[in-house]
């Protein structure tokens, strides 16, 4: 690679940073593309060079995103985790960047159909690591004959209830480093048959 | 590790490859039950269908989302419509 390509690389690399910093602190609908080149220290223009408008500039953050999540959920799943290992997976992977995806959720109706898209394609690996665990489980009669999809949607909702309501769950700081074990612990509860 | 061209699914063990064939860039989920790859309208069915099975979604949804999430992965970028 020459220098004028990897340099060009790294601007594209720092207002994506600078992008995600700014959407994580602020949403995604508020913030200008100005404010986004002011924290790269990049001229306005520059952003445009990169990234030709700010819906693709979203989306590219969006995506970054999903693939950090993704890989970091693939990456530290393995095989014989217990469905409690799988929940606090995912859980994690979104607390590594719960600012950036607590908006994502909130602004979703305003964002591009490809931001919609992302959030289905996370939810489709978290989804595949739990249909391994959850099959077993239901063929052991270990866990309530639930279809998968109502027990998915009901995780889901409940992981994005307490995001979405963070002013009211933890007003100063991470609602999932706060709520995670009891989230995990409490929903494996609903689940399971009752032994007498 | 290898990563699966036709779903993404890291390939981590000799039981994620199609009948324990290492030497393949897809995996047991992306493969027809001889072993060979399938092609895009079958991974874009099975996709779909376990977008509805384990989400719930509406069928067009699931279909359109399945789509997006195949013109990221290598093994399918060339269909896509950008
Ligand atoms: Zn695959």
């Amino acid at each position: 690679m020459n220098k004028r390509e990897l340099q060009r690389q790294q601007t594209r690399a720092t207002i994506l940073t600078a992008a995600d910093h700014i959407y994580a602190a602020h949403g995604f609908i508020r913030p200008s593309t100005q404010m986004i080149a002011k924290e790269a220290g990049v001229a306005h223009g520059t952003v445009f060079l990169h990234f030709q408008s700010q819906e693709k500039l979203i989306l590219a953050v969006i995506e970054h995103l999903g693939m950090a999540l993704t890989a970091q959920i693939h990456e530290a799943s393995e095989p014989g985790h217990s469905l409690s290992d799988i929940l606090r997976t995912h859980l994690d992977a979104i607390e590594a960047s719960e600012a950036l995806y607590t908006h994502l959720i909130l602004d979703l109706p305003q964002l591009p159909e490809e931001a919609q898209q992302t959030v289905i394609g996370i939810q489709s690996v978290i989804a595949h690591h739990m249909d391994q665990v959850i099959g077993q489980l239901k063929k052991e009669k270990k866990i309530k004959d639930l279809s998968f999809s109502f027990l998915f949607t009901t995780w889901i909702g409940l992981i994005h209830y307490y995001l979405m309501n963070r002013r009211l769950f933890a007003p100063h700081g991470s609602v999932l480093a706060f709520y995670k074990d009891q989230l995990i612990a409490n929903f494996i509860k609903l689940l399971e048959v009752d032994c007498k | 590790m290898k990563q699966c061209i036709a779903c993404g699914m890291p390939m981590k063990k000799i039981d994620d490859y199609p009948l324990g064939d290492t030497t393949k860039d897809y995996c047991k989920f992306c493969a027809r039950p001889d072993g060979s790859m399938q092609n895009y309208d079958e991974k874009l069915s099975s996709m779909t269908q376990f977008i509805i099975r384990t989400q719930g979604l509406n069928p067009g949804v699931a279909q359109k989302s399945a789509a997006f999430m195949m013109s990221k992965l290598p093994a399918w970028k060339s269909n896509s419509d950008d």
